[in-house]
């Protein structure tokens, strides 16, 4: 019999080490930023992630490659820091008024993140056209979006956290909704999910598009 | 060999059970790779369940693992709710192994294989042991 069991161990083992070694089913970390300045937008590559259809995050978009790479809605294919570059190409100003500080703001004192604002859509293989972010995002408190241009390009580049597009306002994130200002997540006030009869199903490549609002 | 076994089956569902707990603190999932402690953990009961195991002989028998496992099993039910059941411990591992395109349904299907395999083993070797030798 223990020859059996330690065969089907032996086995398993194995099994198990083709499938998760294989590459494949690690995200990329290299795929490029498109920017197109005629319509002043800037396209980032990302994956849906099925966990946060069900559990409430911060992050709405995030490089794969950071510390927050895991955690939010679509995982980005390409760096954070690179698409703070793109933006700057666009001709988008960043705010950079959101200090660490800010990020132990009370429930009723937060700051709201400025900069160039923009509009923000998602596309893949299959959708209808370019659905906007809002769309694809669950609020237990829903308020008109208002997606800036943060900047935050020195503390990107000290926590390299991956956050691309943070869904209340941050000190961290590229870029970040500042209809909902610091404080937000931080005390409970709105919990974000991703809406799973909109979004596409785990692992779908998306399409970010951040387009300059006229 | 036998016992090796039977500690890094009953360790899984233990492991399972406090990595969704600490799913459910949104501040720790927010900062923290909870798939690394949750292999961590795995790790660290299945050594604990392996060198001592004269002390979880209860446990380590057939009726302790089946109870080990139901006990856990509604404990993670009742923890992650019926929604996030089938994403919360897939969701951990993937990220513990750092390959975050795995389908959520390989995993909970190589999951439920693992137990399932695992029970039988341990069910039949234990048959095994109390067999009379001629």
């Amino acid at each position: 019999m223990k020859k059996y069991v330690a065969c089907a161990v032996v086995f398993l083992a194995l099994v198990a080490l083709e499938t998760f070694s294989c590459p494949v089913w690690a995200a990329r970390t290299d795929l490029s930023i498109e920017v197109n300045k005629e319509k002043r937008e800037v396209i980032v590559p990302a994956e849906v992630n099925g966990k946060y259809f069900d559990v409430p995050t911060r992050h709405g978009v995030s490089y794969v490659g950071g510390s927050n790479g895991e955690k939010s809605i679509l995982r980005a294919l390409s760096d954070e820091k690179k698409f703070h570059e793109a933006l700057v190409e666009i001709g988008a100003v960043p705010g950079n008024n959101v200090k660490m500080d800010d990020m132990k703001a009370g429930p009723d004192s937060g700051v709201s993140v400025e900069g160039s604002k923009l509009d923000v859509f998602v596309t893949w293989e299959g959708s209808k056209g370019e659905i906007p972010f809002d769309d694809l995002i669950k609020a237990s408190e829903e308020r008109p979006s208002d997606y800036r241009f943060a900047g935050n390009l020195e503390v990107a580049k000290t926590a390299n956290a991956g956050c691309i597009l943070c869904l209340d306002s941050c000190a961290a994130g590229i870029t970040s909704n500042a209809s909902y200002p610091t404080g937000t997540t931080q005390h409970n006030l709105v919990e974000f999910v991703g809406d799973k009869d909109v979004l596409p199903p785990d692992g779908t490549r998306v399409f970010v598009i951040f387009r300059l609002a006229q | 060999m036998i016992a090796a076994i039977k500690a890094l089956y009953n360790a899984f569902p233990i492991a399972m059970l406090a990595g969704t707990a600490l799913f459910r603190i949104t501040w720790l999932e927010m900062r923290v790779n909870l798939g690394w402690i949750f292999f961590a953990l795995w790790g660290i009961l299945a050594v604990i369940l392996g060198t001592w195991s004269r002390f979880f002989v209860k446990l380590l028998d057939v009726r302790g693992t089946t109870a080990n496992l139901c006990v856990c099993g509604l404990g993670i039910f009742l923890l992650s709710g019926r929604t996030r059941l089938f994403s919360t411990p897939a969701a951990l591992i993937r990220e513990g192994l750092g390959l975050t395109r795995l389908p959520f349904l390989w995993i909970n299907a190589t999951i439920a294989g693992f137990l399932l395999l695992g029970w039988l083993a341990l069910f039949f070797a234990n048959r095994k042991q109390r067999a009379p030798r001629n």
